[in-house]
């Protein structure tokens, strides 16, 4: 059962302390006034606007909720946040499940570790603008790497794989679902803090290789792997260049994504249509955060 | 103690100013500061402006030296800067310069939406109506569509009136297909006969710009399409149930099913340039402006033995031109300019209406100036291009005149929702009613308040 400490009565300011509160509250002004204008108020304004009409130049109108009553009855929108739930789902189990298990092998340090580490890095210094633009040749029917192996055993096979249903999905999904680097890195870095006291005296007690995996640092990578999910849900909440550049959200909208309705409803003047996109945008983060914070006990201590 | 307070409080206090001073605006008075400097040296009035039509963008051949043409002409009065921005974006860029009240001082075109429902409501732009009033000369050059939609109930002219006129119809290699048929009398079906098996280059990427051409021109060629179109200039189309409209998806896709050039589908503009620069395509529709890629001096760029003395050019079948003579021009000028940039400004678009520009202009990337008395010497070299002479000659009183698709329809859906929506017509999983059915819904969604 955890145990809680009862946290002691707050001890009176002295006269000298208070004196500095003055110097505390002059050093924080900087950093309160620029997450103010960066954040509070830009934050404050898309909520704001989103119950406008706005053309983003003259003065919003407010008009209530109509905005996100026109969102949730709009084919598009309802079909970008299927798509979101599930490229989350694909996020969760296959794109932090790669990275993770990526990270445990590395753990092992088997001969060559260091390399495959930072060759495993490289894709990420390639923006995702530029793999989109990869994968357009890598999936392209004529003369795509794909679509040339597979003629090697089929000559008439041809699929267009970024326009046509269902493997356009997919086909998006594969500009990012392997590089996770960065998920590979957050675990690494907790598994190799893990004290070797533990896992010792694990072994001792006769654990066998996966039992250490799977009751000492499984659990000991919790927050790592909560923070890799988190990291990479609210990329799929933010994803564009990937669609924009290969499927534009089709065909039949099955790549559809919030940015990208974002993106046209600016394109038609319809700012406060656009900061409802975001609104909602910015709630489904906040709800991720929550839900995986609350999941994986991240605010929890584990040493 | 107190003196390092004192240095403490100094330090936070710069530390906050210079983060202020860092991120807020310019605070400059001028509209003009941030867009493109403006300097006035040694009584030399110069600027700078945002330009798409730079480096290797297409318009740059001809721009970039007339621009240099202004400043030689002007030396030590005025001269005009370029600055480089990408033309996908731009409209957004000079929406964004607006929203900071930093229009440079000449500003070239910009959506229309955008025109007419923020820039000019708004007094962003110079009325030009008095400057018109005195030259006459320039003002008979305008086209009297142009003008008439460029003035305003009140009688402002915020948008400079086009002179010219570049009706887009399409390209075709005749060593792929050595026809002797005059193209653009045919009807569309009869085009299509003619067409058998030869190979179009099409697009469906960004806006599926090729395969619009195409569209707007089988739009037109239907009973009650070249109405349907030109009426969208003032309303926009959000409702495609149009017989003509699905009529003419059809025969698209018919054409994209059975003469698309390899790589059609999910093919960028440059894609569908490239494969009709490398003999994999026949036909390929655009505007005049392509005539430029056909010259020896773009030989680089040619593979497969192609070679652009084949090329010749027609308007689309039914004699249909695309093209909108009822629009904004491509200059305005920002109204917060001083009096000596409008100066320049007015300067500038005085030289570029003179008929040696105009007729220059009209060498380098097609088109017609109704208004405009050619010289001998035009007439002579326009002969000399093979792709002019044949729009010149297709280009009648005939001619049917319809605004491209993509100008008359919501911007998102033009955009993005077209494009989006090709693949499926062409693979079949979208009847032509499927897909009319889309674009309403995609219309319909984006003009919804």
């Amino acid at each position: 059962m955890k145990k809680t400490i009862p946290r002691p009565p707050r001890a009176k300011a002295s006269r000298l302390q208070r004196a500095n509160y003055k110097w505390i509250y002059l050093f924080l002004l900087p950093t309160v006034i620029v997450f103010a204008m960066f954040y509070v108020i830009p934050i404050a304004q898309v909520f704001v606007t989103s119950f406008t009409q706005w053309d983003g130049f003259n003065a919003p109108v407010f008009n209530g909720v109509r905005n996100y009553v026109n969102l949730f009855s709009s084919h598009s929108f309802l079909t970008a946040l299927r798509n979101l739930f599930l490229w989350g789902l694909v996020a969760v189990f296959l794109h932090v499940g790669f990275g993770t298990l990526v990270a445990f092998v590395l753990f092992q340090r088997p001969r060559g570790w260091k390399f495959t580490r930072a060759v495993f890095m490289i894709p990420n210094v390639i923006s995702a603008a530029a793999w989109a633009m990869i994968y357009r040749f890598i999936f392209n029917d004529d003369f795509g790497v794909l679509n040339g192996i597979i003629r090697i055993f089929d000559p008439d096979f041809s699929v267009q794989w970024f326009y046509k249903s269902p493997w356009a999905f997919w086909a998006v999904t594969f500009t990012w679902l392997f590089y996770a680097v960065i998920v590979t890195l957050i675990v690494l870095g907790d598994l190799l803090n893990i004290p070797t006291e533990l896992t010792e005296a694990a072994r001792i007690d006769g654990a066998t290789g996966w039992q250490l995996i799977r009751c000492i640092q499984l659990p000991l990578c919790r927050g790592a792997i909560g923070t890799s999910i988190i990291c990479s849900l609210t990329a799929r909440i933010s994803m564009y260049e990937q669609i924009a550049l290969t499927t534009a959200g089709g065909p039949d909208y099955q790549t559809m994504s919030l940015p990208i309705l974002l993106v046209n409803a600016i394109t038609d003047y319809r700012y406060g249509y656009a900061n409802a996109v975001g609104v909602l945008m910015f709630l489904i983060g906040l709800a991720v955060l929550y839900v995986v914070n609350r999941a994986f006990r991240m605010d929890e201590s584990d040493y | 103690m107190k003196k390092k307070q004192i240095l403490a409080g100094l330090l936070a206090g710069a530390v906050m100013a210079a983060g202020l001073a860092g991120c807020g605006g310019t605070g400059s008075a001028s509209g003009s500061a941030a867009a493109g400097s403006t300097s006035a040296s040694a009584g030399v009035v110069e600027v700078t402006i945002p330009s798409y039509k730079t480096g290797e963008n297409v318009g740059a051949m001809f721009f970039e030296p007339q621009v240099e043409r202004f400043n030689e002409k002007y030396e030590g009065q005025y001269h005009i800067t370029l600055e480089s921005l990408p033309q996908d974006g731009f409209n957004d860029r000079l929406r964004q310069l607006a929203q900071q009240n930093s229009l440079p001082v000449l500003v070239q075109s910009g959506d229309i939406d955008w025109l007419r429902d923020v820039v000019y409501p708004n007094g962003l732009a110079y009325d030009l109506a008095p400057w018109l009033e005195e030259h006459p000369e320039i003002k008979d050059l305008l086209l009297a569509d142009g003008l008439e939609y460029c003035t305003d109930d009140e009688g402002h002219i915020y948008s400079m009136p086009l002179a010219t006129v570049r009706p887009t119809g399409f390209f075709w290699n005749s060593a792929l297909w050595p026809t002797e048929a005059d193209l653009s009398a045919l009807t569309m079906d009869e085009f299509i006969t003619e067409l058998g098996d030869q190979k179009i280059a099409f697009s469906t990427a960004e806006n599926g710009w090729v395969a619009a051409l195409f569209l707007t021109a089988m739009i037109a060629n239907e009973e009650g399409g070249a109405e349907w179109l030109q009426a969208g200039v003032e309303n926009r189309i959000t409702d495609f149930s149009e017989p003509a409209f699905l009529s003419a998806v059809e025969t698209l896709q018919q054409l994209l099913q059975n003469n698309a050039a390899p790589n059609s589908i999910g093919a960028a503009y440059a894609d569908a340039a490239n494969s009709f620069m490398s003999n994999q395509a026949a036909v390929i529709a655009n505007g005049p402006w392509m005539s430029a890629d056909f010259a020896e001096t773009n030989a680089a760029n040619w593979s497969n033995g192609f070679d652009g003395a084949d090329v010749h050019a027609a308007l689309f079948p039914g004699q249909v031109g695309v093209a909108n003579t009822a629009t904004f021009g491509e200059w305005f000028i920002s109204a917060s300019a001083s009096e000596e940039e409008i100066e320049l400004a007015l300067a500038f678009l005085e030289f570029i209406y003179t008929p040696e520009e105009l007729e220059a202009y009209l060498l380098a990337e097609g088109g017609d100036a109704p208004n405009l008395e050619y010289s001998e010497e035009f007439t002579a070299q326009q002969g000399e291009t093979q792709v002019l002479a044949d729009l010149a000659a297709d280009t009648t009183e005939e001619t049917v005149f319809v605004p491209c698709i993509l100008d008359v329809i919501p911007s998102s859906v033009a955009n993005a929702d077209f494009g989006m929506l090709l693949p499926s017509l062409a693979d079949g999983t979208y009847t032509a009613q499927d897909f009319a059915d889309r674009m309403t819904q995609a219309a319909q969604e984006a003009t919804a308040e």
